[in-house]
């Protein structure tokens, strides 16, 4: 028998755990989901209430509730392995005859994939609809944002130069999926690690992280004149500074999202009840 | 088999378990007996590789529990004290865990669990603390496992449920199967139990099986007290007395004499059966 990974009980496996996960928490991604159609009833009934006129959410308006929708998402992500922690549920958890390797891939596949992706269908999905049944509400977010990216693919010089400064469109959006990936790790991690207010410990520590960074950015910055260091600076050195920040910046998002993602592993191997 | 040696294990500085040795052979139902706090449920966990030793190792069949490799989780079920409700009906929760056992069986589910006057289309997260143990208890027998380790398994059951699951345990596991029940309602079991395990924190004070403790120990149910017994309770018409065998004598071992017995005469007991 394969100890560590076998593709028919992985399978078995993944049918499983995304049972369970439905089973606990459809309501739930659903509600976040649906959210910009919630918003987007109570803009229209709160505008024909108190203006006595129809105004449905514009497409800034329904981007801020998608925003506000991503960051929900990314905090709950903390309860959907959440029951770990539970003694009861926990020990019938790890002692489900399947590896570790493979409930920790089909924990990840469902973190990093099943469920944002689902977000995005449901979410981004009702939001076109409305946008086709309502041409007041203006462009669809998945619209308005396959413009973005093309506009930005337009500007071929505006392109080198981001090129030249570690910016290409294409690298920035594989990063910012790796950024959500760390995000989501991050959430999973610590729903696995807190066994109660999962969601105010895991703020609490990037809290405590920010306040750390700002005292140390305090201590180092004002010791350097940076409109001094710029006027004797030639554009080259600052693209060059540019790309050395942007360096360090995936550098540091690729570190994130790998160390979580360890830290997951870690926490599995080792939970005890 | 069960090899355990010289396992240790602690709660911080709180120690629960020192140097615990034993051997636990396929084909019995074990009773693991022992005061409240010297360690049966985390021996259970241990076991099952829900916890790792401090000290010492458990061997099952040459594997290491706590790797918790999927071939020794397949053979082995953890029956908890308190289980968890599934927001799923009896039947899907067991068609939709169950595939991974080699040997469950889900007629056999549901023929244990209408056994136990429980309808398999009732929602789990509805049912009473009892019905509830009752569905996990056919879960673990269709599971068919090599190895049972059950933390008190009677706990919630009513006075017909206690007696059908001696029954089921007697017919439905196979005789190749090594059965640890960990229980303080010894009177529920008494008459399945057989060897018996009584445990201290720091010692294994007894593991024998009944024709053994008949054998060196005699239970006296007569009313004329004999001033060598090691224990004596005074029960409606006469007493309960255990003392050494030494007429070679037979007599229905009774666990609560006997553990109270154990308790109070630890290194002779100890004495008595290292013979």
């Amino acid at each position: 028998m394969n100890e560590t990974f076998s593709f028919k009980r992985f399978g078995t496996y993944f049918k499983y755990d995304i049972t369970q996960l439905w089973r606990k928490h459809s309501r739930a991604v659903l509600l976040i989901g649906f959210s910009g159609v919630i918003a987007y009833v109570l803009c229209v009934l709160f505008s024909l209430l108190f203006n006595q006129t129809y105004q449905a959410p514009g497409i800034v308006g329904r981007f801020v509730v998608f925003a506000v929708a991503s960051i929900v998402l990314e905090l709950y992500m903390t309860k959907f392995y959440g029951f770990l922690t539970d003694k009861k549920e926990g020990s019938d958890w790890i002692l489900v005859p399947a590896s570790k390797t493979e409930k920790y891939v089909s924990m990840l596949l469902n973190t990093i994939i099943i469920i944002p992706v689902a977000f995005l269908i449901v979410f981004l999905g009702t939001d076109w609809i409305i946008c086709l049944l309502d041409k007041t509400a203006g462009t669809a977010l998945i619209s308005s944002t396959s413009e973005v990216i093309n506009s930005i693919q337009l500007g071929a010089t505006d392109l080198d130069e981001l090129k030249e400064v570690g910016m290409s469109p294409v690298l920035f959006m594989i990063m910012a999926v790796i950024g959500s990936w760390a995000n989501y790790l991050y959430f999973l991690l610590c729903g696995i690690c807190f066994k109660k207010n999962k969601i105010f410990y895991s703020i609490l520590i990037i809290f405590a992280f920010s306040i750390l960074m700002s005292t140390l950015s305090a201590l180092v910055i004002p010791g350097i004149d940076f409109e001094a260091m710029l006027d004797n600076m030639s554009e080259e050195k600052v693209k060059a500074y540019v790309k050395g920040f942007m360096t360090a910046v995936y550098i540091f998002t690729v570190i994130y999202a790998v160390g979580m993602g360890w830290g997951v592993w870690h926490r599995i191997n080792t939970i005890k009840h | 088999m069960i090899t355990i040696d010289n396992l240790a294990f602690s709660y911080g500085p709180v120690s629960v378990l020192e140097n615990i040795s034993m051997r636990i052979e396929p084909g019995s139902i074990y009773g693991l007996l022992g005061e409240n706090g010297v360690g049966k449920t985390t021996l259970l966990t241990l076991l099952c590789g829900l916890k790792k030793p401090m000290a010492g190792t458990i061997d099952i069949d040459g594997r290491d529990p706590f790797d918790r490799k999927p071939s020794l989780l397949e053979e082995l079920y953890y029956l908890p004290d308190e289980v968890a409700p599934v927001n799923a009906s009896a039947y899907s929760f067991a068609k939709e865990a169950g595939v991974f056992w080699k040997g469950f069986s889900l007629e056999k589910f549901v023929q244990v669990l209408h056994e136990f006057e429980v309808d398999d289309k009732q929602m789990m997260n509805a049912m009473s603390a009892g019905q509830l143990k009752k569905t996990y208890i056919s879960f673990a027998l269709a599971c068919n496992a090599r190895y049972y380790f059950m933390d008190e398994p009677t706990n919630g059951l009513d006075i017909p449920s206690k007696t059908q699951f001696r029954k089921a345990i007697t017919k439905y596991t196979s005789e190749e199967s090594a059965i640890v029940i960990s229980t303080h309602q010894v009177r529920d079991l008494e008459n399945i139990i057989d060897p018996v395990i009584i445990l201290d924190k720091r010692d294994v004070l007894l593991q024998a099986s009944i024709a053994e403790i008949s054998e060196k120990l005699f239970f006296d149910y007569g009313t004329e007290v004999n001033p060598g017994a090691l224990y004596l309770e005074q029960i409606p018409g006469g007493t309960i007395q255990v003392y050494p065998n030494t007429t070679g004598e037979e007599s229905k071992v009774n666990m609560e004499a006997l553990f109270n017995a154990v308790y109070k005469h630890k290194d002779v007991i100890k004495a008595m059966f290292k013979q």
